[in-house]
């Protein structure tokens, strides 16, 4: 589903990303972790296509499809669904009226029927359940006025809603206390499915608690310095990210 | 319809409403004296005592200069190059639309404001006033079994004349300022509409004004007065056709609410602002203020200017009455070279007086947006309360945004609050809504709409629906 | 039509040094003040017809005949450098606009470094002060910046080499003295090069009982890099009339810190710019104002915003008590390529008192679009929240008016960077909240 082969990317001249190797195939929960300034929130910024970051080298494949060259709108038609670190807050527009417009675009894109605005309140209202989340909020300005914890959990409520084929969580746990954790981590494991593919960025362990990861890779200076299964992710947290890296450098030298 | 919608199904037409109907007319030579203004008011037939304003109006202007403070900047015009008077030859019945000119009611269909009974709008009654004359007030019977006074100003001069002596020219002196004094002596028509005491009108009141002839000025004339205990929500509209020369429209409308009357009056201004290198246009020069003269009473002003090569217009509410309140909502779009001067003056005399000021400008192209506003607390305004918010969006590198708030406060015991912000939209608002699936011309309209979502509503459903697709109109094409 | 009546007031001219423009024998200063002679001919004086002084009314200093003041008064005052100790071997005394050599004490510069009144530093520096002289200066035809430029007789002249970090802060100190009518017109001109890093001290006293014109301009020019904090304290006469005008020029990441706080005079006027030519610029122009009986204060400011990628920041604060008048207007302009400016300013003003007026004006003239600019401005009376907390905790009601009145005012004065300064100014501010309250 993706694949990324050496990717390089930079931003306002300065290379994070510096050779990156990496497939997520249909149906596989990725983990990529890593301490600050790794370049974690940078891969799923660049593979949704952040206008800020150049791509200088290497390649990105969606579905076989090399889409280097598509706008971050092209991108999310085509199936790719990042969630904010830090969601965007928009005074003045309303969630509904967001995902309303945004779903439709995706089922133009698809040649589907627009939904009206009737079927689509149905719709949504479906998926207020996933994350536990209030009608009420679908009259507010997006993520205006949200605590952390909403703001995390209207960015899965969002991703309920447009059913993506690809899902890029940026620390959606960081900030989270252990109850909304729960409901984020949850909510995702509702959405995700076979046909699915999954990164999740983190910094810490304690979301693939809630998460299966299928595979977890450690980001360090802009590389993958390691990958394994989630045992991977067990041993960085009973070591810390320095031994781990360390032991990397070690067999490197 | 949702925003939204609204603004997918418009399409790329820069001015819509351009087109010229051909009538003939009934016009006075061109110039202005003191000639000219006793034909006027011979023409309509005028009692004494509205000459003598005209006059008084007329000498005052002799005297004064033409304001240079505002923000913009035009050739100077000649006033002697003008025609005063111009009005359709036919001249219609007042209770029947028969004999009004087919080609204006056809006009008035084509701008979306119907007059046969038939066809018209559910729940709001409409004064068409075709350049300087009133065709057609619809609903004045209806209105009529309420005691509301809903007709053109120049009928009211002949049936109420006691009502508009005591009222015109109360809160807009003839002296008042240049545009105002000049309207005073050569105004033609307009609307009046009078609340009686504890009524609540029953439906919107709206007037449309339309300039259609290319050599003439307008100046209209409204006067609302609203009684003890009176509401009424009153609408203006206004479009003309396009023409290589600027056409000056200098309006005056006041508006009195007594005590415990509320008066709220919306403007959608869409006239012609000229083509992309700023040629013809309309000049509005308009002076619009309220007097809430009796006590809990209110005035609320709600304009969005989308239209004229200039505008020029601080539609303000003097609080007289202890624990009135002045609110004042606007949207000012400026795109290519045209030039907007707009605010709004909130003077504060009664107690407890509250007041509201939102403004919203949105500068696009090689255009100039100024916001310029004054809050006076008077000695004597114990608890005056003002609180405003200005915010400006500049898109693209050309255009200018300017905040002239000027504050004035002499109490201690007022409190007034002015925040003011500019920026342009978003990068990762822009992203972030993209990354959603959103193409960017989409995204920048849905940020815009949610910039002037609070003012839109505060418009009458009628005219927010055409409000946002003049908006998307207005800027297509300038983002990106 | 106006033109009639616009000449009805006039500033006498021609009772200042004897009708002559006074000389400074540098050809380029010379010249630039007696064209500033000429040009002054040919501006009005300003009245409240005019949008700039539309609430200050100038008329009584029009009314006075002033003279500058003589070398006789000079010798009778004397100033202790001690009294800001962290500036007492860095001290420029001047006496009704003349240079007071005896009071005045200045030892152990770094190498480089010229602490000096105008008249000495054309001497001995003429290169470096035909080169900056009213270099920085934009006001045009402003009758005051005129007025100084022909009349000056004398100010400071600082320069601060490259590389230099000079700790003192440096400190000049203006005192008017003596007899009604005396005029004085410093004029001030500070260069630093780049990656330099100073503190100067403008202060400004005199007699409470003489109606006294002080008109002064200083001009500062800042290099790359360099980091200049500047304090201006007015603390004049209360029957004296004082007009300033501030400017300063900015170059590629200069930073200004510059705070005004105006006590004194009948009538102030402030005028301050900072004009950001460098890219990575940063000005800070902060006031703070108390007036009260039948005083005046007038502060207009201009950030000036020319290039890209600059930062301003502005806190203005006033209390007004008796019968005074405040005035602010203060404009945040940025320029059409000025993009990345982030600016914001803010005004906030108590009234204390029910004879007193505020008139407040912040603007905002932007002619780019990727910007970020504020401003807001308030005008009311203490936070009724916090009144309640403080009397909830035992204060009376004077008390705690008192100290939130104080409160507001330290706000601006907190971040002074010469600590005696800082500390006599929090004296003067509880006097002024104590007195204030107690009419």
């Amino acid at each position: 589903m993706l694949k990324i082969v050496n990717l390089h990317a930079e931003v306002d001249g300065t290379e994070i990303l510096k050779g990156i190797n990496l497939e997520i195939k249909a149906g596989e929960v990725h983990a990529v972790m890593g301490p600050n300034g790794s370049g974690k929130s940078t891969l799923s910024k660049v593979i949704a296509g952040h206008p800020a970051y150049e791509v200088t080298k290497g390649e990105i494949y969606f579905e076989g499809k090399n889409i280097e060259e598509l706008a971050a709108d092209e991108r999310a038609r085509l199936g790719i669904f990042l969630a904010f670190q830090y969601p965007v807050e928009i005074p003045g527009v309303s969630n509904s009226m967001l995902m309303r417009q945004a779903y439709n675009s995706i089922r133009r894109e698809h040649g589907e029927e627009e939904m009206d605005p009737l079927e689509f309140d149905d719709y949504v209202h479906q998926k207020l359940d996933i994350v536990e989340m209030d009608p009420k909020f679908l009259d507010r300005s997006v993520n205006d006025g949200f605590s952390g914890g909403e703001k995390k959990r209207n960015e899965i409520l969002q991703l309920a809603v447009l059913n993506p084929k690809l899902a890029l969580l940026d620390e959606t746990d960081s900030g989270l206390d252990i109850d909304a954790l729960k409901i984020v981590s949850e909510g995702i494991n509702k959405i995700k499915d076979s046909s699915k593919g999954v990164l999740l960025v983190t910094h810490y362990q304690r979301i693939l608690n809630y998460i299966t990861p299928d595979y977890v890779h450690v980001l360090k200076d802009g590389r993958i310095v390691k990958s394994g299964g989630k045992e991977l992710a067990l041993q960085l947290e009973a070591d810390g990210y320095d031994n781990i890296i360390e032991s990397v450098n070690g067999e490197a030298k | 319809m949702s925003e939204i919608d609204a603004l997918d199904s418009v399409v790329s037409q820069p001015y819509k409403y351009g087109f010229k109907t051909e009538i003939e007319y009934d016009d006075f030579p061109r110039g202005l004296n003191e000639d000219i203004i006793k034909m006027i008011s011979e023409k309509k037939g005028e009692p004494d005592f509205m000459l003598e304003f005209r006059l008084k109006a007329y000498r005052n202007w002799l005297k004064m200069t033409e304001p240079t403070w505002p923000n913009v900047e035009y050739p100077k015009i000649d006033y002697q190059d003008l025609v005063y008077y111009s009005a359709p030859k036919k001249k219609p019945k007042l209770d029947s639309l028969d004999e009004v000119d087919p080609a204006i009611l056809e006009t008035y269909e084509k701008l979306g404001i119907p007059l046969h009974e038939q066809k018209m709008m559910q729940n709001v009654a409409v004064d068409a006033v075709f350049d300087s004359v009133s065709v057609a007030t619809t609903f004045r019977k209806k209105l009529a079994e309420v005691g509301v006074i809903f007709c053109s100003i120049s009928e009211a001069l002949k049936d109420y004349p006691e009502l508009v002596k005591k009222y015109i020219g109360t809160v807009i002196p003839p002296g008042d300022n240049y545009f105002a004094a000049l309207n005073s002596a050569v105004f033609t028509d307009g609307s009046f509409c009078y609340i009686p005491k504890g009524v609540k009108c029953p439906m919107e009141l709206s007037t449309y004004f339309r300039i259609n002839n290319e050599e003439s000025g307008q100046f209209e004339r409204t006067l609302i007065v609203a009684e003890e205990g009176a509401s009424v929500s009153y609408l203006e509209g206004c479009t003309a056709p396009m023409f290589s020369k600027n056409q000056l429209h200098a309006a005056v409308v006041e508006l009195v609410a007594l005590d415990n009357a509320e008066i709220k009056y919306s403007t959608v201004q869409n006239w012609y602002s000229g083509d992309k290198n700023g040629v013809g246009g309309i000049y509005n020069f308009v002076t619009k203020r309220g007097i809430c003269k009796g006590v809990n009473s209110k005035i609320s002003w709600t304009q969005v200017e989308t239209g004229s090569a200039i505008t020029w217009k601080y539609p303000s509410v003097i609080l007289q009455g202890d624990n009135s309140i002045g609110e004042f909502y606007s949207v000012a779009v400026t795109n290519d070279k045209m030039q907007a001067d707009t605010g709004t003056k909130m003077i504060h005399l009664g107690k407890n007086t509250r007041s509201t000021i939102i403004s919203k400008g949105i500068s696009a192209g090689e255009s100039n947006n100024s916001y310029r506003g004054l809050v006076k607390i008077g000695k004597k305004a114990d608890g005056a309360r003002n609180y405003s918010v200005c915010d400006s969006m500049l898109i693209g590198d050309q255009c200018g945004a300017h905040t002239f708030p000027y504050i004035e406060s002499a109490n201690s015991t007022a409190s007034i609050e002015h925040e003011a912000s500019t920026s342009k939209i978003g990068e990762d608002q822009i992203f972030y809504l993209q990354s959603r699936g959103l193409d960017e011309e989409d995204a920048v309209s849905l940020i815009i709409n949610g910039f002037v979502k609070e003012v839109f509503k505060e418009l009458p459903m009628e005219f927010a629906v055409e409000a946002t697709k003049l908006l998307s109109i207005k800027l297509e094409g300038s983002v990106g | 039509m106006s033109s009639v009546t616009a000449q009805e007031t006039t500033f006498n001219l021609d009772t200042l040094n004897a009708g002559k423009v006074p000389v400074m024998n540098l050809r380029t200063v010379d010249a630039i003040k007696s064209e500033a002679s000429v040009a002054l001919k040919g501006v009005p004086f300003p009245t409240t017809r005019d949008e700039e002084w539309k609430f200050t009314n100038i008329k009584p200093i029009a009314r006075g005949a002033f003279v500058q003041g003589n070398l006789q008064s000079l010798k009778a005052v004397s100033y202790d450098t001690a009294t800001v100790p962290e500036a007492k071997d860095s001290t420029l005394v001047f006496v009704n606009g003349l240079y007071n050599s005896d009071s005045s004490n200045v030892k152990d510069l770094p190498e480089g470094v010229i602490v000096t009144n105008f008249k000495d530093a054309v001497e001995k520096h003429s290169a470096l002060v035909e080169v900056s002289f009213n270099k920085a200066n934009n006001f045009e035809d402003d009758y005051f910046t005129l007025l100084n430029t022909a009349q000056f007789e004398d100010g400071a002249f600082i320069y601060i080499p490259k590389d230099t970090k000079f700790e003192r802060p440096i400190h000049l100190v203006y005192i008017t003295k003596g007899q009604e009518n005396t005029a004085s017109f410093p004029r001030n001109l500070i260069v630093a090069e780049r990656h330099s890093e100073f503190t100067v001290v403008e202060e400004y006293i005199g007699d409470d009982d003489a109606a006294y014109l002080t008109t002064s301009f200083t001009e500062i020019l800042l290099g790359e890099s360099s980091h200049m904090s500047h304090v201006r304290l007015q603390k004049d006469g209360l029957k004296a009339y004082h007009i300033n005008r501030l400017v300063s020029q900015l170059q590629r990441d200069a930073d200004l810190q510059s705070y005004t706080v105006s006590l004194g005079a009948e009538i102030f006027r402030n005028d301050v710019r900072a004009v950001m030519q460098g890219e990575g610029s940063h000005a800070t122009l902060d006031g703070l104002v108390l007036v009260n009986n039948n005083q005046l204060s007038d502060t207009h400011s201009i950030m000036d915003h020319q290039v890209p990628n600059c930062t301003s920041h502005q806190l203005h604060k006033t209390i007004v008590d008796g019968k005074s008048t405040s005035v602010f207007n203060g404009k945040i302009f940025v320029r059409k390529d000025a993009q990345k400016t982030d600016a914001f300013q803010e005004n906030h003003n108590l009234q204390l008192s029910r004879d007193g007026m505020v008139y407040t004006k912040p603007q905002l003239e932007i002619f780019a679009d990727d910007v970020k600019c504020s401003h807001g401005a308030t005008v009311g009376q203490l936070d009724d929240e916090q009144e309640f907390y403080l009397k909830s905790r035992g204060l009376d009601d004077k008390s705690t008016k008192e100290i939130l009145t104080f409160g507001f005012a330290t706000e601006v004065i907190e971040s002074l960077p010469v600590n005696s300064i800082k500390e006599d100014l929090r004296k003067a501010v509880e006097v002024y909240t104590t007195r204030g309250l107690s009419n």
